[in-house]
């Protein structure tokens, strides 16, 4: 019997890119876009970043095709005043954990070419020195305050 | 049968209860006479030792109502400076405020009313239409000001706010750096206190609630 033999080559194939999953440079958790009103050009987008390599990993950009532009910005509050400082890059240091949360670093998403409302998910692409990208999905949620999972973030 | 010596000693019991209470009333009219010590708050949270007086300034809500100096009159307000292409400070204390007058929303305790302003410093992109559909997104009764440069500065200047406009981005857009903290205004509209970041919606409250009372008691 040919077929079974054929089926598993198939199945193979079909799992390989989920095998792969480990290989992927950072473990993501968390990853969300704060809704806003329609009016609002720029959204901020949040995660968690985990390198569970032994070396630091470097993200150079971030592409979606969901926004016109995306950057990477840390809020600064320097005197008293809150600056935005666009970041080249985000270093990921070995076996750590980068927060990209509310008031700190967060992707600054411009120009979303279609109205997104809590619930909607939102592909995002890392791309990553030398030469790798990720892909995670983000979901769109409202923000009610302040976010109880990481009111233990101080800065 | 009453004695002399129970009389005496009945005598003596009423002149040492007179003068007990004699004591007692002097001890609690020493404490009434004494102010009340202010109010302890938390670290981020700044109470000025005697409230400012504000010149009269003229803005406009995001009704295209006159906002100025009496709109301030018979409640705290509290004040946040910021423009609507913020994409995170700004959604991010404008969450907080929500989350902070709500809170307030359950107490009443005879505490006055409460209002929330945010007030652009980037008039040339944040009209009252633009603001009307910014600012009610975080809460309905949240009011969005606006105006001219120098109606804006006329109210920044009296407050210590600062902001600097940023240079044109590559996308076409500019960011605008401004002062983080909410401000608190009294009832006679004057600037009572300042939260600064990171801001705690519970410690907010509280050092509201705290500031409101203490000033009631000052009365």
């Amino acid at each position: 019997m040919m077929l079974p033999g054929k089926f598993m080559v198939s199945i193979s194939l079909f799992l390989s890119p989920v095998v792969l999953a480990d290989d992927h440079a950072f473990s993501i958790s968390d990853a969300w876009v704060r809704e806003a009103p329609p009016i609002q050009r720029i959204l901020a987008g949040y995660m968690q970043i985990r390198n569970d390599a032994d070396t630091p990993r470097k993200i150079t950009a971030v592409n979606s095709a969901i926004f016109g532009s995306v950057e990477i910005h840390k809020t600064v509050i320097k005197d008293g005043m809150a600056r935005m400082e666009a970041q080249h890059a985000l270093v990921i240091p070995a076996m750590g954990t980068t927060v990209l949360e509310p008031g700190g670093v967060h992707l600054m998403l411009i120009d979303p070419q279609k109205p997104l409302q809590a619930g909607d998910k939102v592909t995002l692409e890392l791309q990553i020195a030398p030469d790798e990208t990720q892909t995670i999905i983000a979901e769109v949620r409202r923000s009610e305050g302040v976010e109880p999972d990481h009111s233990h973030h101080h800065h | 049968m009453n004695t002399p010596t129970d009389k005496r000693k009945k005598r003596t019991l009423i002149l040492s209860l007179a003068g007990l209470l004699a004591l007692v009333a002097g001890l609690y009219l020493a404490l009434r006479m004494q102010p009340p010590a202010p109010p302890q708050l938390s670290q981020s949270t700044t109470r000025l030792p005697s409230p400012k007086a504000l010149q009269s300034f003229e803005l406009v809500t995001h009704e295209g109502i006159p906002f100025t100096l009496d709109s301030l009159k018979d409640q705290w307000s509290f004040m946040f400076f910021g423009y609507t292409n913020c994409p995170d400070v700004c959604p991010t204390t404008l969450s907080v405020l929500n989350v902070v007058a709500n809170g307030l929303d359950g107490t009443g305790d005879n505490l006055p009313d409460t209002r929330f302003y945010f007030v652009s410093v980037d008039p040339e992109r944040d009209t009252p239409e633009k603001l009307r559909e910014f600012v009610p997104y975080f809460n309905e009764k949240f009011t969005g000001v606006t105006g001219s440069r120098k109606q804006i500065d006329n109210l920044t200047k009296q407050l210590s706010i600062l902001y600097v406009i940023g240079n044109p981005e590559t996308t076409g857009g500019y960011l605008v750096d401004h002062t983080a903290s909410v401000l608190l205004l009294n009832p006679d509209g004057q600037f009572e206190a300042i939260f600064s970041p990171p801001f705690i919606p519970g410690n907010i409250t509280k050092d509201f609630e705290k500031i409101a009372r203490y000033r009631s008691r000052m009365e």
